[in-house]
């Protein structure tokens, strides 16, 4: 049976026999390299050439791997979060360092896939090879987590089951159907009756005035639509949206448009909890928009409460909302970190208290990401107060003893030159024992700041700086 | 540090992208020999290669060397190119890339035609490609001209059109009792259409369907088109001779 590693390696090399051409610069920056690769004149579409067979190969590649990582992925016993939200996460490689240190695996459907599959069909030439490149780069930097040696894969990318099983998409989108009929009840003006009726309705909304003219609870918009405002928000999220497509699903009316972004979040969601199920995972967004569907879709149909344990809020707390600083750590250190067994340690921290909060509804996930950064804070100072203290002891240690030790010696030499030669003889070996004393314990002493500078929580201290 | 000037920076984004297309191309033949090991790269890469092989330490820079790759004499349609590089300090410069064939200088632009159409054509497994995929290769690769491929189940409509058209004295050099157009009225099937005629029913349908534009008719009786003949039909297009008279020439 192949590891888990060895299928991750394989994975990121057939990424890299398509990206590397593009040079190592291209690394630096998955959007803008995305952006500037996908619109350069006569590279575009030499890429675009060369990645025809992408969507083979990568389809090939987890056909012939696809049972056995799902396999290992839910034999393993620990804490998992599973990614969905948008193609793949904003900064996989800022993401994944972040949820390293709180998390044993970090699950990623494989974003190139579901765009050779699923987006290639109907997306604008350029857009596709935008987004494959985005994502493909995306991956590939996180090279360094899928390959590090871990008890547990810090980070998996794993195929969507979507891709494989049709009827399995049936049944998704039947349920999402009705998913979406309910979220166009509860936020427009509209009553439909039926799931296969929705479809249709929203068609005959041509433009974006006619949905804005709609809405009638605006708390239900995701940030897209919302923001600046609904009347901005809708009319840019429609005009965006030209771009991304062929023609004929560029032309379609504001009101298909909106519904087929709400289905298709909706199916994701399905989709993603199967996947989350399988793995025993907590599901994981990290972005606002998702977030925000997914909340409204559990308040919608899990009203007896969230589908989320206390390690799942704080993960989605560190994924959605807890600064980037915390995704600095270098890889080799998170991976040294983990190895000492200190992700227990960091979890119990993180996650102290959380149950304080009464999480009747997953609105917002402000409350969680307070008590988190309570307890960074609370653990932050306890660390400063235990770097002071040992450089306290080193200090009283050092400076205070030897300057004592060091004059003895000094002495030694200074009276009668009779003398001198018996002090020196005599002070010099006991001076040198003091010394090397000395030496020994102000080494204890840094051995003790560089364990505790190099603790989880020190190396976040630090890049937090 | 002085500004780079409009033209520079547009000069070192001509040299990225050519740069990168190499890199593309390389990459992919690579691929394809890992995939083949008879697989053969294409010849005005060829060429290419030939000529850098020749720079070594000895040759000072200025110099320059050529690199030609021909088509054997049986192949079926042939291919020739040289090309000359200049070696300099840091870098290698082509000086010139030529269609000995087609006795053309090949710009950069076309070149980077050449590269995509060729990873185009050896993505696809069999020799020969239908007209549909050749005809929607050529119209992405030189899009102010259209190329359109006659229906040949619509052969007999095409050729009362054509007739029409000798009758009222449109289509020069032809009467109505040129004994070509006895063949013509005679056939019992579009490859029997003496290949004149079939160009010319071809033409007229894609004047039809694309009326102003620069259409080029395609008329042959077959299905399919061998990938070699779509590579050469792109090189005579491109910058073959008539190829100055394209608006994007």
């Amino acid at each position: 049976m192949t590891s888990v590693r060895d299928i991750q390696k394989g994975y990121i090399e057939l990424l890299e026999s398509y990206i590397n051409p593009l040079g190592k610069e291209a690394l630096n920056d998955h959007i803008y390299s995305g952006d500037r690769f996908g619109s350069m004149p006569y590279l575009s579409d030499v890429l675009l050439a060369y990645y025809e067979p992408l969507g083979k190969d990568i389809t090939d590649y987890w056909k012939q791997y696809a049972k056995e990582i799902r396999k290992s992925l839910a034999e393993s016993n620990n804490l998992k979060v599973c990614y969905s939200g948008d193609i793949s996460p904003s900064d996989a490689s800022m993401l994944t360092n972040k949820l390293g240190m709180y998390v044993d695996t970090i699950l990623i459907p494989d974003p190139v896939l579901n765009i050779t599959q699923q987006l290639a069909p109907v997306s604008d030439r350029n857009f596709y090879l935008r987004s494959v490149v985005r994502h493909a780069i995306n991956m590939v930097k996180i090279k360094p987590l899928l390959d590090a040696d871990s008890e547990f894969p810090i980070t998996a990318v794993y195929p969507s089951t979507k891709i494989f099983n049709r009827d399995f998409v049936e049944k998704i989108r039947d349920a999402a159907s009705e998913d979406a009929r309910v979220y166009i009840n509860q936020t427009f003006n509209l009553k439909l009756k039926k799931s296969d009726d929705a479809f249709e309705i929203m068609q005959s909304f041509k433009k974006p005035e006619d949905i804005i003219a709609l809405v009638k609870n605006e708390s239900n918009l995701i940030p897209d639509w919302a923001l600046p405002s609904v009347q901005e928000g809708i009319k840019n999220f429609y005009d965006g949206g030209k771009q991304m497509y062929i023609k004929e699903f560029a032309n379609r009316p504001a009101g298909e448009a909106i519904y087929m972004y709400i289905l298709g979040r909706l199916m994701s969601f399905h989709d993603h909890f199967e996947n989350c199920k399988e793995f025993a995972a907590e599901p994981l967004y990290d972005s606002p928009n998702s977030w925000k569907m997914f909340t409204w879709y559990l308040d919608a149909c899990f009203p007896e409460g969230n589908l989320l344990t206390n390690e799942g809020l704080v993960a989605n707390s560190i994924g959605i909302d807890n600064p980037k600083w915390i995704g600095n750590l270098p890889v080799d250190a998170l991976v040294e970190a983990r190895k000492r067994g200190e992700l227990s340690e960091i979890r119990a921290t993180l996650t102290k208290n959380i149950n304080r909060i009464k999480f009747t509804r997953v609105e917002d996930l402000e409350g969680v990401t307070a008590q988190v950064q309570e307890n960074l804070k609370n653990e932050f100072d306890e660390h400063q107060r235990k770097i002071k203290d040992i450089e306290k002891r080193f200090k009283n240690n050092f400076y205070l003893k030897s300057p004592v030790t060091v004059v003895g010696e000094l002495l030694g030499y200074i009276p009668d030159p009779h003398i001198q030669a018996a002090s020196a003889l005599i002070s010099l070996p006991f001076t040198l024992l003091g010394l090397v004393d000395i030496y020994r314990s102000s080494n204890k002493i840094l051995e003790e700041d560089r364990a505790e500078r190099g603790r989880l929580i020190g190396l976040m201290y630090d890049s937090e700086k | 540090m002085t500004q780079k000037s409009e033209e520079d920076e547009a000069r070192e984004l001509a040299r990225e992208v050519f740069q990168k297309c190499m890199l593309v191309l390389l990459a992919h033949v690579q691929r394809r020999i890992a995939d083949d090991e008879s697989y053969q790269e294409p010849r005005f890469l060829r060429a290419m290669i030939v000529a850098y092989y020749q720079i070594n330490d000895e040759l000072k820079d200025g110099e320059t060397v050529m690199g030609v790759s021909v088509s054997d004499e049986n192949e079926d349609p042939q291919e020739g190119y040289a090309v000359i590089l200049k070696k300099h300090k840091n870098f290698v410069e082509i000086v010139s890339h030529q269609d000995i064939i087609l006795n053309t200088e090949i710009s950069i632009t076309n070149l980077l035609k050449l590269i995509e159409l060729s990873i185009r054509l050896d993505n696809i497994d069999t020799k020969a490609v239908k007209w549909s995929v050749a005809t929607e290769m050529l119209n992405k690769l030189v899009p102010d001209m259209v190329f359109i491929k006659f229906p040949n189940n619509q052969w007999k409509q095409g050729r009362d059109e054509l007739l029409k058209e000798i009758w009222k004295g449109r289509i020069h050099g032809l009467t109505p009792f040129d004994p070509m157009v006895a063949k013509v009225k005679a056939a019992t099937s579009f490859s029997e259409v003496p290949q004149v005629l079939r160009q010319f029913i071809a033409t007229l349908y894609a004047a039809r369907k694309s009326p102003g534009k620069n259409a080029l008719g395609i008329s042959s009786p077959d299905k399919d088109i061998d990938k070699a003949k779509v590579f050469e039909l792109a090189r005579i297009v491109l910058y073959g001779p008539g190829s100055k008279y394209r608006k994007d020439s």
